[in-house]
């Protein structure tokens, strides 16, 4: 009796035990795969790199016509502004991702109205914000572990040449980032960043403003030493002449007038700051530093 | 003769307003038959079809087709009222104040809050160049000339503090306020639906319905008090009236340009210069009209969609160009 007692008291906690091993194994499975979106549509260029640099392209089915095609085939949902509605719920996507600092808020809310979910990546003012931003996003998509090499990465490589940038003097840029009307970046735009970890000063970096039109006589008072066109697509190469005819500037006679070609300038991924990092480094210094 | 108009405003316009609104509610994304819209319009079908026709494409629809009817009629009222050709919800200021109540929305970063801040502010801004404008010209004795005189300059001064803001800011809410001053019937939030549709139809009938009433005004303020008009009180109940509507509809959906001008005057070739039948096929062809150009927004370079007041303005700006050169030959 009482064998036969422990015996059914033995096979009760197996039970038991089994019950609650299959219960971990479902929360882990839940846990794991719950969060794998398969049908993202992104609304911002941004957005869209981070993901393929995140390995989730095959993922995205939906694109706005600015950004990067990728390669594989997806939709294009109209423009950043405007995306259209439509094609969106044609889609049926699990995951929408838009921008806070690009997509209209009522784009975002007429989404969420149709019952769909929509990810808001927040504003990013540093490299800080770039990395932390970056890898909730990240997470939100089940990618942490991909976001945390990629950010690490970056995060060495801008502390390396930060290191090595670190002595002398801080010579002081200009950035052009449009030239009609002339546009540059002030203080609370994060290029301040750019500067600070290539040990140089942003000339405007005083005006408490995100980007602003400034007059050329002020650029000339200023002299900064580096003249920097960063190009978003409509930098004409008459910029560049047309700067070094002022020879009495300190960036015409040290021959410090520059054009960037990058797109992404002030929408970068950790990845891509580092690379503009390492390009503005390369101008700037030469070619006197080996970090890879 | 009155009876033929009177077919091609009842009928005739109504048959042609609900072809544009068939094929516009069944064409357009490549993956959705007619079939399949049909079906899912009456709840038939695949959930995600039945999101997109009845929960996007037909509301969007019914609200271009207000806003078009609304643009068209009250056009056609202040054109009469003001006995001015260019009368319209731009000269008038109206747009301009929504303009200035929408960028502050934008720019100040509440729209970013909440969308719905957006209409609100828009609204009060509509509602404070009504104000405005009211107080310079219909007050006291009416001056049509001081009415538009005062109308401009609000519009003006509005738009020039608009373009100060732009100036200033440095959010990206410049570039969002840009796509609202060109309309937009894509992220209008449908919760304001019911609201506009209700004050759009039943301003729409009461001006319809004082066609007579606006001729007598627009006779001029002794004709139309020999015929015992009290011409001050019917100007200020119309003009808020119609103002009012313009309102409601331009703070829920942006400005769209040139369609209360235009209409009146393109209808004015078909049905004369009568208020009692110049308001009514305004409205029909004002819904009309937009509904066409919000069409051709959609599908002209799909998936990207264009600001329908480019369109608007584009179009309609050909077409009376043409019926104005066929106006000035016929009486040459």
């Amino acid at each position: 009796m009482s064998g036969l007692h422990s015996r059914f008291k033995w096979s009760k906690i197996t039970i038991r035990k089994s019950i609650f091993v299959l219960i971990i194994l479902l929360l882990s499975t839940f846990f794991l795969y719950a969060k794998e979106y398969t049908r993202i549509v992104s609304l911002a260029p941004s957005v869209t790199k981070s993901l393929y640099e995140l390995g989730a392209e095959l993922y995205v089915k939906g694109i706005t016509v600015f950004c990067p095609k990728g390669s594989i085939k997806k939709e294009i949902i109209g423009t950043l502004l405007e995306p259209n509605i439509e094609k969106i719920a044609y889609i049926n996507p699990d995951l929408i991702i838009a921008s806070k600092d690009g997509n209209d808020r009522a784009v975002v809310d007429k989404l969420r109205r149709l019952g769909f979910e929509v990810y808001v990546m927040e504003k990013s003012e540093s490299f800080k914000d770039i990395c932390s931003n970056y890898r909730t996003l990240a997470e939100k998509i089940n990618r942490a572990k991909e976001a945390s090499n990629t950010i690490s990465k970056a995060e060495v490589y801008v502390d390396r040449l930060h290191s090595k940038l670190s002595k002398g003097v801080s010579l002081r840029v200009f950035w052009e980032i449009g030239n009609n009307p002339l546009y540059t970046a002030g203080g609370k735009s994060f290029v301040n960043d750019y500067n600070a970890y290539s040990n140089t000063i942003n000339a405007y970096n005083d005006i408490n403003k995100n980007y602003f039109q400034v007059f050329r006589e002020d650029v000339m008072k200023r002299n900064p030493d580096i003249i920097l066109l960063v190009n978003l697509g409509n930098m004409s190469k008459e910029e560049l002449s047309f700067w070094r005819k002022y020879k009495m500037l300190n960036a015409v006679q040290n021959n410090r007038v520059f054009i960037i070609d990058s797109e992404d300038m002030f929408a970068p991924t950790p990845l891509t700051f580092a690379e503009n990092l390492s390009f503005l480094a390369k101008i700037v210094y030469g070619d006197v530093l080996n970090v890879k | 003769m009155l009876n033929r108009r009177m077919i091609f405003i009842y009928v005739l316009m109504p048959i042609l307003l609900f072809l544009v609104f068939f094929f516009s509610l069944t064409y357009g994304l490549s993956g959705i038959s007619l079939i399949d819209a049909l079906s899912a319009l009456f709840n038939v079908g695949d959930e995600n079809i039945i999101t997109i026709i009845r929960s996007i494409r037909l509301k969007r629809i019914i609200m271009v087709c207000v806003t078009g009817a609304v643009l068209g009629g009250s056009g056609c009222v202040f054109q009469a009222i003001l006995k001015n050709p260019l009368a319209d919800p731009f000269t008038l200021g109206i747009s301009g104040g929504a303009a200035l109540g929408a960028s502050i929305a934008f720019i100040s970063g509440f729209a970013a809050v909440a969308s719905f801040f957006t209409p609100l502010f828009a609204f009060v801004g509509a509602a404070l160049s009504v104000f405005t404008v009211y107080i310079f010209g219909v007050k006291g004795k009416f001056d049509s000339n001081i009415m538009i005189l005062s109308g401009v300059i609000v519009s003006y001064t509005f738009s020039s503090v608009v373009m100060l803001m732009f100036a200033l800011s440095q959010s990206t809410g410049v570039q969002q306020s840009f796509m609202w001053l060109t309309g937009n019937f894509s992220t209008f939030d449908e919760r304001l639906m019911p609201f506009v549709v209700t004050i759009g139809a039943v301003g729409l009938v009461i001006l319809s319905l004082s066609g007579n009433i606006i001729d007598v005004i627009s006779l001029g303020r002794e004709k139309s008090e020999t015929l015992g008009n009290n011409i001050e009180k019917n100007i200020k109940i119309i003009f808020l009236i119609t103002s009012l509507l313009i309102a409601s509809v331009v703070s829920v959906c942006g400005i769209i340009g040139f369609v209360g001008l235009m209409i009146p005057h393109i209808m004015r070739n078909f049905v004369g210069t009568r208020s009692m039948l110049l308001i009514p096929a305004s409205v029909f062809g004002g819904a009309l009209f937009l509904l066409l150009c919000d069409t051709l927004s959609k599908i002209m370079f799909a998936p990207v969609v264009i600001p329908p007041g480019v369109i608007t303005s584009v179009l309609g700006g050909v077409f009376l160009f043409f019926l104005l050169l066929r106006a000035k030959k016929s009486s040459i």
